[in-house]
């Protein structure tokens, strides 16, 4: 797409194209990070971090670190703010619990963090496959803490279920945005299934930490916001992240604003006045930022 | 695809085009997708003088930011007017409408430090 079209859509003029000195991520390579793409290649693993195109790339693979992303890199969803590609999946990799397990081994990680697409195609919508990727990582490093981060499951017990039951440390689900803008950024999913999500687990497993996510810059308000705090605290949920909304191309929703951190300062400090156990709340924040630490809090 | 043989490249994933005394310099379609919808190049003025490895401008696609590097020391003496308002066309056409800027070369020498097309693409694999 041109700029010229680009506009036309909706993307605002360069003031929101253009990202301010606050997000200006410059993209290094490292040896770190050649050596994690490379175990990857080898293992045929997919991280939502390539996938996602996200602004931390380097930092994160510098560090040895990477959220993976399991069951393909076809989404059966097409919320308008991913990068990830929507189209028929494949069928399920049988050796990919296994795979996960041997990259988080050789890269000695201590937290891990797994994601997938939505798989609004299997029965199950891959909770039996999430379920026995924890267990493969467990068995093969078992003083590693795992995250997984799971998508909706349309809401099916069972598979809530069977993904506590794998034992995660930490179960997220991305609230994404504010329930306004659900039909225009989110269609195919729900505000109450998710917070029902959050919800549910804490009744399965009350060890379990939960914990998700809202992107700003969408176009929500202030008090829409505090909101959806309130709303996820009623959940019981623990962890919070709270990060800027990015293009990830011209095609996708543009950015209606870039918020200042200081406003992502103070939504850290209401964010724990209202309970919340630990919260990342940054410009270039992502749900796996500070992973660790939250868990550790 | 096999990247263009008819020039040279850093491994910065800058490409260097030579014709006489004067390269005309781009970034590859590698360092493009990588980057993703560019929406602003910052080019140097004509006559700015830069040596090698000096970073002369910068690229900025909708996700991140990236230094432009110049693979060979020279002065500035023409500048790709047309990504003002088509910052796309790097994405679109890396290797030819694309191209970013021209230098009159300082040093034929620092040419020996590029690598070919090939040497390129086996660095990508």
């Amino acid at each position: 797409m041109s700029l010229t079209e680009a506009y036309a859509q909706g993307h605002n003029d360069r003031s929101t194209l253009r990202k301010p000195d606050w997000l200006r991520v410059p993209r290094r390579s490292s040896p770190e990070q050649s050596e994690v793409e490379g175990l990857l290649k080898e293992l045929g693993l997919n991280t939502v971090c390539k996938e996602a195109n996200c602004p931390n790339y380097s930092d994160c693979f510098s560090r040895k670190t990477a959220t993976f992303m399991i069951m393909g890199t076809d989404c059966t969803r097409n919320c308008r703010f991913c990068n990830v590609k929507t189209s028929k999946p494949q069928g399920l990799d049988a050796d990919e619990p296994l795979n996960v397990a041997q990259a988080v081994q050789r890269l000695g990680l201590r937290y891990v963090v797994i994601t997938a697409v939505t798989r609004d195609d299997l029965p199950d919508g891959g909770a039996s496959h999430f379920a026995a990727t924890i267990r493969a990582v467990r068995r093969k490093s078992p003083q590693a803490a795992i995250e997984v981060l799971v998508p909706d499951f349309k809401g099916n017990k069972e598979a809530i279920l069977a993904v506590v039951q794998a034992g995660p440390d930490v179960i997220s689900h991305n609230i994404e945005t504010v329930p306004a803008l659900y039909s225009r950024v989110r269609s195919q999913a729900n505000y109450r299934r998710s917070l029902g999500l959050l919800a549910e687990v804490k009744r399965l497993d009350s060890s379990i930490k939960t914990k998700s996510g809202i992107m700003l810059g969408l176009g929500e308000v202030r008090k829409q916001v505090l909101e959806v705090f309130d709303d996820l605290m009623e959940a019981s949920c623990e962890i919070l992240t709270v990060g800027q909304y990015l293009s990830p191309s011209l095609d996708h929703y543009p950015v209606q604003e870039f918020i200042e951190p200081e406003i992502f300062d103070n939504y850290r400090k209401i964010a724990y006045e209202k309970g919340f156990g630990f919260v990342a709340s940054a410009p270039l924040v992502r749900s796996s930022y500070q992973a660790e630490e939250a868990l550790h809090r | 695809m096999a990247s263009p043989t008819d020039r040279k490249y850093s491994t910065d994933h800058e490409w260097v085009l030579v014709d006489g005394d004067v390269a005309t310099i781009g970034i590859t379609k590698y360092a493009a997708d990588q980057l993703g919808s560019i929406v602003f190049v910052e080019l140097p003025e004509e006559g700015e003088s830069f040596g090698s490895e000096d970073a002369y401008g910068e690229v900025e696609s909708v996700k991140s930011v990236s230094e432009l590097l110049l693979p060979v020391g020279g002065e500035v003496v023409a500048i790709n007017q047309a990504l003002e308002d088509a910052p796309e066309t790097v994405n679109d056409d890396p290797y030819g409408e694309g191209w970013l800027v021209r230098v009159r070369l300082d040093n034929k020498g620092d040419l020996d430090e590029l690598i070919d097309g090939a040497a390129y693409d086996a660095s990508l694999a």
